[in-house]
C-alpha cells in the first residue's frame, strides 16, 4: 500500500506532463485554482494518466465530486485496495 | 402569451398582485404560478398544456422511481427509458418530417422513386427547454448528484414557471427548486431591479431588434438584387438583432421572475467583447452552453479519454453539432453547430500556442485583433443560422463575393448606430449583471431615463406589428 506522501509525488509527476507549463509541486489541499493550466480538459487528460498509472478506472460522478488533489488521494487509496 | 403584448400586460400585474397578497402562505403562492403558468403557455394552444404536464409528471415519476432502485441495472434502465421518452417526444414533433424528407431526398438522389407528403404536426412551443431541463434533472439524479424531489406540485410547477418556460434561461432543478420550497422575501430592491432589467429587454427587443428585423428580412428575402456591403450590413445587423431580441427575451424573463422573488440563471453577460470563441459561448445562451458542457461535452470527453486529443476534438464536434440540431430541423443548423464544434476543437488544442502569440505580440493588440477576427467569424455564422436552407445560405455568399463591391449601401445605415449605441453602453456597464442596472444612479436621472425609454418602447411603431421571439421556434 502506498502511503499519501509517495502518491503526492507520483502525482506531481503527471500534472507536470500532461499539463506541460513547468513544475507542479501539489499539497492534499491543492485545488484546481491553485495550478495554472489546470483546466476541465486537463483534468480528464490527468484522470486517465492515474487510471493508466494505477490501472483502475474512475467513473463519472467520482471525478466530478473531487475538490481538492487531497479528493484525489483518498480516491486512488481507496480504490487500490 | 407573449411578453410584449397587450394579454400580457394585463396578465401580469393581476398574478403579481395576487402572489404577493399571498405572501403568507407559500403554498398558495406555489398554487398560483402553477395555475398562472398553464395560463400563459396555453394561451397559445392549450393542448400543448396536455403534453407538458405529461412530460413533467414523467419526469417526476421516472426520477422517483430512480432514486428508489438498488441495482445499478435498474437505475439505468430508468435512465435509458427517460432518455427514449423525451427525446422520442421531440423527434416526433421537431425532427419526424426532417428525418422523412431528407431520407427521401437522399433515395431518389440514388435514383429510387418515393413519395412522400409530409405529416402536419404542429410544433408545441417550448419543447426544447422544458425537455432539456427534466433531462438534465433526471441525469443528475442518476448520477447520484441530487435527491429527487418529493413534491409533485413544486416540481412540475417549478418546470412550468412561465417567466422561464418558452425560451429559458434553462433552469436546473438545484437552482429554481429549492426556491419554490422556501418562502419569497418582498423587497423593493428586487422589484426595482427586477422592474429595470424588464425594461431593459423590452428596449433592446422592442425598439432594437424589431427595427433591425425589417432591415434584415429585406435583405435576406431580396439578396439577389442587392449589393455585397448592403448584405454585409445586413448579416452584421441580424447578428445583432439576434442578440438584442434573444438577450431581451432573458432580460424580460429573469426581471419577471425577481419581481416575484426568484432569481433565474444569467443567460448573456456581454458575448461581444470576447477575445475567443470558447469566451463568446461562455457569455451566449450561458445556461444552453452550461448543458451542454455538463451533460454532452464532459460525458463524451471522459468516455473517449483514451483517444487523448482527438477525443477532446470529437467531443467538442460531437456536443456542438447536436446542439446545432436541437435548434432546429434543418441543415443550416446542423452545419452552424458543426463549424463551432470545429472552432472550438481547434481552441482547447491550442490553448497553449494561442497563450504564447499573446506574450509574444503586445496583449492588448492581440485582443482587439481577436475580438475583431471572433465577431467576424460569429456574424459569418450567424448568416448560415439566419439562412432558410443550405442553397439559401450558398447564394448570399456567391452574392457577397461575385458582385459589383462599389456601391453605396441600399440599408437604412442609420440603424447601425443603434448597434453602436448599445455597444458604448455595454461596454461602460459590463461589470453589471445586466446594462441597466442603474439602481445606484441619482434619483431624477435614474426615473427620467427609465421614463424616456418607456416613452420610446410605447411610441414605438413596432408594438403594433408584433413579431415573436426569434427563440421561439427552438
Amino acid at each position: 500500500m502506498k502511503t499519501q506522501a509517495e502518491i503526492i509525488e507520483e502525482l506531481n509527476e503527471i500534472f507536470t506532463e500532461v499539463i506541460d507549463e513547468g513544475e507542479v509541486s501539489l499539497t492534499a489541499e491543492t485545488t484546481a485554482n491553485d495550478v495554472d493550466g489546470w483546466d476541465s480538459l486537463n483534468h480528464i487528460q490527468i484522470i486517465y494518466s492515474v487510471e493508466k498509472k494505477y490501472g483502475f478506472k474512475f467513473t463519472l460522478p467520482e471525478i466530478q465530486n473531487l475538490n481538492n488533489v487531497g479528493d484525489l488521494i483518498n480516491l486512488i487509496i481507496e480504490k487500490s485496495k | 402569451m407573449l411578453f410584449s403584448s397587450f394579454s400580457f400586460f394585463v396578465f401580469f400585474p393581476i398574478v403579481f398582485i395576487i402572489y404577493w397578497t399571498l405572501n403568507a402562505n407559500r403554498k398558495a403562492q406555489n398554487m398560483l404560478l402553477l395555475v398562472a403558468s398553464y395560463i400563459f403557455y396555453g394561451w397559445w394552444d392549450w393542448r400543448f398544456c396536455l403534453l407538458l404536464l405529461f412530460s413533467s409528471s414523467f419526469g417526476f415519476l421516472i426520477t422517483k422511481l430512480l432514486s428508489e432502485a438498488h441495482s445499478d441495472k435498474k437505475r439505468r434502465m430508468y435512465m435509458n427509458l427517460s432518455i427514449i421518452v423525451h427525446i422520442g417526444i421531440l423527434c416526433y414533433y421537431k425532427y419526424f418530417n426532417f428525418f422523412i424528407s431528407s431520407f427521401t431526398d437522399f433515395a431518389k438522389s440514388l435514383g429510387f422513386n418515393v413519395d412522400y407528403t409530409p405529416l402536419h404536426i404542429a410544433l408545441p412551443l417550448a419543447i426544447s427547454f422544458f425537455t432539456f431541463h427534466i433531462l438534465g434533472y433526471t441525469y443528475d439524479v442518476y448520477q447520484r448528484k441530487y435527491q429527487a424531489s418529493n413534491n409533485y406540485f413544486e416540481f412540475i410547477a417549478h418546470i412550468a414557471f412561465f417567466p422561464q418556460l418558452v425560451a429559458g434561461p434553462i433552469e436546473r432543478a438545484n437552482h429554481l427548486l429549492p426556491q419554490f420550497a422556501n418562502k419569497r422575501q418582498f423587497s423593493w430592491l428586487k422589484l426595482e431591479e427586477g422592474f429595470l432589467q424588464m425594461l431593459w429587454g423590452f428596449f433592446k427587443k422592442i425598439v432594437i431588434a424589431d427595427t433591425l428585423a425589417t432591415q434584415v428580412n429585406y435583405a435576406f428575402a431580396h439578396y439577389q438584387d442587392l449589393h455585397p456591403i448592403t448584405l454585409i450590413i445586413a448579416v452584421v445587423m441580424f447578428t445583432f438583432q439576434m442578440y438584442c431580441d434573444f438577450s431581451g427575451y432573458s432580460d424580460i424573463a429573469l426581471g419577471c421572475a425577481r419581481m416575484l422573488g426568484f432569481e433565474l440563471l444569467q443567460n448573456f453577460n456581454y458575448p461581444f467583447f470576447s477575445t475567443s470563441v470558447s469566451e463568446f459561448w461562455r457569455k451566449w445562451h450561458m445556461s444552453l452552453s452550461n448543458w451542454i458542457q455538463d451533460y454532452l461535452f464532459t460525458p463524451i470527453s471522459f468516455k473517449r479519454r483514451a483517444w487523448g486529443k482527438i477525443g477532446i476534438f470529437y467531443a467538442a464536434l460531437l456536443s456542438f453539432t447536436i446542439s446545432g440540431l436541437w435548434h432546429g430541423a434543418n441543415w443550416t443548423f446542423i452545419l452552424w453547430g458543426a463549424i463551432h464544434g470545429i472552432a472550438i476543437g481547434y481552441e482547447l488544442l491550442t490553448k497553449k500556442k494561442r497563450k504564447g502569440w499573446s506574450k509574444k505580440y503586445n496583449p492588448i493588440f492581440y485582443s482587439l485583433l481577436s475580438g475583431v477576427f471572433v465577431f467576424i467569424f460569429w456574424s459569418f455564422t450567424q448568416l448560415i443560422f439566419r439562412a432558410t436552407s443550405i442553397e439559401h445560405f450558398w447564394g448570399i455568399i456567391q452574392q457577397i463575393f461575385t458582385a459589383e463591391w462599389v456601391m453605396a449601401p441600399e440599408t437604412n445605415s442609420i440603424y447601425l448606430l443603434y448597434i453602436v449605441g448599445l455597444l458604448i453602453f455595454e461596454w461602460f456597464q459590463r461589470s453589471k449583471p445586466y446594462a441597466l442596472q442603474i439602481t445606484g444612479w441619482p434619483y431624477y436621472i435614474k426615473w427620467s431615463l427609465c421614463a424616456l425609454m418607456v416613452i420610446i418602447i410605447f411610441s414605438s411603431k413596432n408594438l403594433n406589428n408584433q413579431t415573436e421571439f426569434l427563440y421561439f421556434q427552438f
